[in-house]
């Protein structure tokens, strides 16, 4: 077991220095000078000369990458080259607006969703099943920037309900911070709840028609009990991994809803970096992101492994 | 009952075939339809044209800058420039189809090609493959392909259509792996050896074929969000760029003025959503076609 | 267990809604729309709001034109300007000052009396004498201001500048007279001192909080910081201390973070009575088509003009009849529109709002057939092609696509290069880049034509790097007008010359100005007493909260 996690571990570091090395190919490898690219179209010989310089891209591209490397290890992500203010602390900052759009938005879609994929799950074919699948597919379908629009032109616009637009903290009163991010919290839920009713649904049909269901249904159990125990319990794991991944995904920062909403999380810091060339801070937000993702991914594979004894006879 | 008749039976993935047929076919003729039938033009500005609304003489664009809604000459009405909101629809939907496609089929091949290889080969080409595709997708999509786009130049069709494939590859990689590793070890390919094939045969005649099912499933998924991904590039400014009509850099532009200008941003909107809708019903068709009993499947 | 998750469901969806409703504030109170409010009283308490921050509530160090109302409410110095609209609040008044100073020796000594009853606000509340004066003005230099430059005649300002001394032997302070001495003489010098740089600043409290003079301001003007809380808040209330005449308004607060459309949309609901910020075009459209609300935009003169240049020294574009025929074929009147209509249309060089200018409505209508003669006369029956450069910042990439297809229509291919905005100005500035055909704005940074002529289309001006004159337009005879028109003293003479100018430089047509824009405001229903001062400069303490008309007078309307 300790080997297999040893291991596991191991290629987590494998993973995000290779994470690294990708994002330094794209600035780098891709043809055309990174330094003209950081000064910007229009900019002079000379000026891209400086830049080089001071940012020390003359280097070779190894070591400029083993440095960074290195100095990331030690928890010195470098400073923007727009703001020239600590990347890692830039990114800090705006983590807890990130983080309040995702925890929202999860606790608004795990409430729609699932509750209506059992309900689908329940009475396939009902009324309420063809309107559920009818909704998520749209949900699952529509531009997400796009539903945002519709919602702030619709109820903050016309209505009135919502502020347009804005970001408040939640220091400055908790009824104000929820009144500004209900409607991204619903734009960016409705994506999701689609998912995960659809996935609810499907993952308990599928365990519905396997032998020990039949089973217990054939024992005469109580169908609320057998639902609960033994069909929800199982239709649970994959969607906690989902949800597992889903949300590491979103820490990274969710660049449509965070651009339409004007939220000044990790998304639009990752998108302004991209804009104006400032590798350092694409380096960061980038790395940051791919932290939560290859964690997640971490955390499930070592849940699967615990759980499932199939797995742990295969890689031992 | 062939995959083929019971892809026809489901009605709800007949009707979105049918939707993306004839949208295939307007964006093909786009030229046609929008110039002989339509008499309009996806660039020409209407910024000082009138035009005859209920009688009277009405500015394309008005004076304080809003263009006219939907209406008889402009049916879905006009852009904020003056230009016709239908005709860059279609013109639209020319570009958003063909970078799809286009995007889905290089995804396609380097996703097969790379699961093909790790599926097949495994040991340490397979550890390899996994851990870039794994490190691949640790980096969030849109940001992926907002790099690489603010990397390449800009504005060119096939500087989108090369951010799509590269964007997309390692979710159809991963899939194909799997269905390699557990196609090698069927009889066939065993028997296929025996007889003395090398390699690239056993991979060419009988692991391929055999994969075409969950690609063309996957694929038309795939392209779904393509659409999807191709319009939230174009929105963010970094897809197609203007004049070229695309459904997301419209949505962008009529950003500004959406609360007096609706039809400029709901439009496209709808346009992507139906797109996206039919994709995802034909895809789900297909895979209950091509993979009869993987989802239990009452109307939808 | 089936009922339970709808009812969950409802629940929750009960709570949200009830929550948007509960913030749903209720319709203003119908007032009569416009800044006039009738007989001004005492009392009441404004809201703004503004997107960032104050840079600084420390008069040496702020500078910017939307922290200046905040500034100048809080900190008044030796003169202000009339408060008055238009052009006679151009002329300077006493404020902290007994009266306007005299100016001796040939016009390089200024001698002020500080008024017996000019007193620093709360926690102090004591005297301000001359010496407080120079104290403030010498904290300048060594605060690092903004303001520097503009106070570098002093006698002894260069030696401070270089480090080698830190007081100013040019200004003295003996009691409440305060004399400052400047090395030449200068018309513009009252201005210089009217300006928010000079505001007494308490010595004690300075060295005591040398950096964070923000957080410990002490009050010479009408209204003193109540509080500051970075990102959220500033509130100012009526300062007791103040010797000039009193603001109306009791209290005012502005609140920081907000974006300009939920701006708008608070100012129109009655949450909030104004903001520091440009109205957006959509807002500015729907806004102007509402009979009440078109009366609560303030629009003024931005003193700017948005335009076209032309490199005269590359083919095509070094024949005047090439730039002229571009001239007949643009129609500004649709570009107007890009900008909802908030400006007029460029048909001379010069802002029209600068003292003494006029419009000369020239090339104002198109003429297709005309720029369709002329080119064929240059050699080009068939139009010719080129690159017309800009950047993404909007609405400049709608501006330009529409005179792209201006220009197609007499035959001209422009093909459009828009790049970031940020880079823009250097590539267009820089010589060696060849720049042919480009798109460039020019807002006043003083009251004055030369700002304009002199810098942009004298060809005496012309550098290799930061240039502004794009055209590389060298007119002997424009050069000579321009430099002599400075040095006129004569008001109405002067203007005449820069008219004269003006037609020269749009016959020539080395730049095609599109538009003048101008800039907008957005005020709530019930203020009154707000207007444009010339220095473009809100004065908070005129403000004042209308009271409820009549409702006779509502059913009228």
């Amino acid at each position: 077991m300790t080997s297999y996690v040893a291991r596991r571990l191991a290629w987590c570091v494998v993973v995000l220095v290779m994470v690294c090395a990708i994002t330094f190919v794209i600035f780098f490898a891709v043809p055309g000078n990174p330094a003209q690219l950081i000064a910007g179209k229009y900019a002079t010989p000379e000026t891209i000369a400086l830049v080089e310089k001071r940012l020390g891209l003359d280097q070779p591209l190894p070591i400029q990458f083993g440095r960074f490397l290195v100095h990331a290890a030690y928890g010195d992500w470098g400073f923007s080259y727009v703001s020239q203010q600590p990347v890692l602390a830039t990114i800090l900052t705006a983590f807890p607006k990130t983080l309040s759009l995702t925890f929202g938005a999860v606790v608004i879609w795990l409430l729609l969703g699932i509750p209506a994929g059992i309900l689908s799950a329940l009475k396939p074919g009902s009324i309420w099943d063809r309107s559920t699948m009818v909704f998520t597919l749209v949900g699952i379908s529509a531009p997400a920037y796009w539903i945002g629009l519709v919602f702030l032109r619709v109820f903050a616009d016309r209505m009135g309900w919502f502020p347009l637009g804005d970001y408040t903290e939640m220091g400055q009163g908790l009824l104000a911070w929820a009144h500004h991010l209900v409607l991204p919290w619903i734009t960016l839920a409705l994506l999701y709840a689609g998912w995960y009713a659809r996935m609810t649904r499907a993952q308990m049909l599928d365990i519905a028609r396997l032998d020990y269901v039949r089973t217990a249904y054939a024992k005469g159990l109580d169908k609320r009990v057998v639902v609960g125990r033994h069909i929800f319990r199982n239709a649970l794991l994959p969607l906690v991994t989902m949800l597992g991944m889903d949300v590491a995904y979103l820490f990274g920062g969710a660049v449509l809803t965070e651009s339409v909403f004007g939220i000044p999380g990790i998304g639009g810091l990752a998108w302004r970096a991209i804009r104006m060339r400032d590798l350092p801070m694409v380096m960061g937000t980038v790395l940051f992101a791919a932290l939560f993702i290859v964690v997640a991914n971490l955390i499930v594979d070592l849940l699967y492994f615990a759980l499932d004894p199939r797995i742990q006879r295969e890689t031992s | 009952m062939t995959a083929a008749r019971r892809f026809a039976r489901d009605r709800w993935a007949l009707t979105g075939f049918v939707f993306l047929a004839l949208l295939v076919v307007v964006a093909v003729a786009a030229p046609l339809v929008v110039g002989r039938v339509l008499h309009a033009s996806p660039y020409r500005l209407g910024m000082m044209d009138k035009v005859k609304e209920g009688g009277r003489l009405v500015d394309v664009v008005s004076d304080g800058g809003i263009p006219i809604g939907p209406s008889a000459s402009y049916p879905l009405g006009a852009d904020l420039i003056g230009r016709d909101v239908l005709s860059r629809l279609i013109y639209g939907a020319r570009v958003s189809l063909l970078v799809s496609t286009m995007g889905t089929l290089l995804a396609v091949l380097l996703g097969l090609l790379v699961g093909l290889l790790a599926g097949f080969y495994r040991g340490t080409v397979d550890t390899i493959l996994s851990r870039f595709v794994d490190a691949m997708m640790a980096i969030p999509i849109l940001l992926l392909a907002i790099a690489l786009a603010s990397v390449l130049p800009q504005g060119n069709v096939w500087t989108v259509v090369l951010i799509l494939g590269l964007v997309n590859w390692t979710y159809l990689a991963r899939i194909v792996r799997g269905e390699v590793l557990s196609l090698r070890e069927k009889e066939f390919v065993e028997a296929a050896r025996a007889l003395g094939a090398n390699d690239s045969v056993i991979l060419a005649r009988h692991l391929v074929p055999n994969l075409v099912g969950p690609l063309l499933v996957f694929g038309t998924l795939s392209m779904a969000g393509n659409i999807l991904l191709e319009s939230a590039l174009s929105f963010l400014g970094v897809g197609i760029q203007a004049p070229t009509p695309s459904w997301g850099n419209m949505i962008q532009e009529g950003m500004a003025f959406y609360s007096v200008a609706w039809w400029v941003v709901l439009f496209p909107g709808i346009a992507i959503l139906l797109t996206v809708v039919s994709l995802n019903l034909v895809g789900d068709g297909l895979r209950d076609a091509l993979v009869p009993g993987s989802q239990e499947r009452i109307g939808l | 267990m089936t009922l339970r998750p709808h009812l969950l469901l409802s629940l929750f969806v009960a709570l949200l809604l009830s929550a948007g409703g509960c913030v749903h504030e209720p319709r203003p109170v119908a007032y009569v729309p416009g800044p006039d409010g009738g007989t001004p009283r005492r009392g009441g308490h404004a809201v703004f709001v503004r997107e960032e921050d104050p840079d600084y509530l420390d008069p040496g160090l702020s500078y910017g034109t939307y922290s200046a109302a905040v500034t100048e409410a809080i900190f008044h110095t030796l003169l202000d300007y009339a408060h008055e609209p238009g052009p006679a609040g151009a002329t300077l008044e006493p404020d902290l000052a007994q009266s306007l100073p005299e100016i001796r020796e040939n016009g390089t000594l200024y001698c002020f009396r500080v008024r017996p009853d000019a007193r620093f606000g709360a926690p102090l509340h004591r005297h301000i004498t001359a010496a407080d004066f120079k104290y403030s003005i010498e904290r300048l230099f060594e605060v690092e201001s903004p303001g520097v430059p503009f106070y570098r005649h002093i006698v002894g300002a260069d030696r401070v500048i270089a480090g080698s001394a830190k007081t100013l032997p040019g200004v003295i302070a003996r009691g409440d007279s305060l004399y400052i001495r400047i090395t030449a003489p200068d018309p513009t010098f009252l201005h210089i001192l009217s300006m928010s740089f000079t505001a007494p600043v308490p010595r004690e409290v300075a060295e005591k909080y040398p950096r964070t003079l923000s957080q410990h301001t002490v009050a010479t003007g009408p209204f003193q910081v109540a509080e500051f809380t970075p990102r959220r808040r500033v509130i100012l209330v009526r300062n007791p201390d103040y010797c000039g005449k009193p603001a109306w308004l009791d209290t005012f607060e502005l609140r920081l973070g907000v974006t300009q459309a939920n701006a708008v949309a608070m100012i129109r609901r009655g949450q909030v009575d104004g903001g520091f910020f440009e109205v957006p075009p959509a807002e500015f459209a729907r806004l102007r088509a509402d009979s009440s609300w078109a009366h609560q935009i303030d629009v003024s003169d931005g003193l700017e003009t948005d335009y076209l240049f032309l490199n005269v020294r590359q083919k095509p574009f070094d024949d005047v009849r090439v730039r002229q025929a571009m001239e007949w074929a643009i129609d500004r009147r649709a570009l107007l529109k890009v900008y909802s209509g908030k400006g007029i249309v460029a048909g001379e060089f010069c802002p029209v709002g600068m003292p003494g200018a006029r419009p000369l409505g020239r090339y104002v209508t198109p003429d297709r057939a005309r720029a369709k003669a002329l080119l064929a006369e240059a050699g080009y029956p068939n139009g010719f092609r080129t690159k017309l450069y800009g950047y993404a910042t909007e609405p400049v990439p709608r501006l330009l696509t529409i005179v792209q297809q201006q220009l197609a229509d007499v035959g001209i291919q422009a093909e459009l290069d828009i790049g970031e905005a940020i880079g823009y100005t250097s590539m267009a500035s820089d010589t060696s880049r060849h720049v042919p055909f480009g798109f460039y704005a020019w807002t006043a940074d003083y009251v004055d034509p030369s700002n304009f002529f002199d810098t942009l289309v004298n060809g005496h001006r012309i550098t290799a790097i930061n240039n502004q004159n794009l055209s590389l337009f060298d007119d002997p005879w424009v050069n000579h007008h321009i430099e002599h028109a400075m040095t006129v003293a004569d008001d109405s003479t002067r203007a005449k010359l820069w008219r004269e100018i003006d037609e020269r430089v749009m016959d020539d047509a080395p730049v095609l100005p599109l538009l003048h824009t101008f800039e907008s405001r957005l005020y709530s229903l019930r203020l009154a007493g707000w207007y444009r001062h010339i220095t473009r400069i809100l004065k908070i303490e005129d403000l004042y909260l209308k009271s409820a008309p009549r409702p006779a007078a509502v059913a009228a309307r």
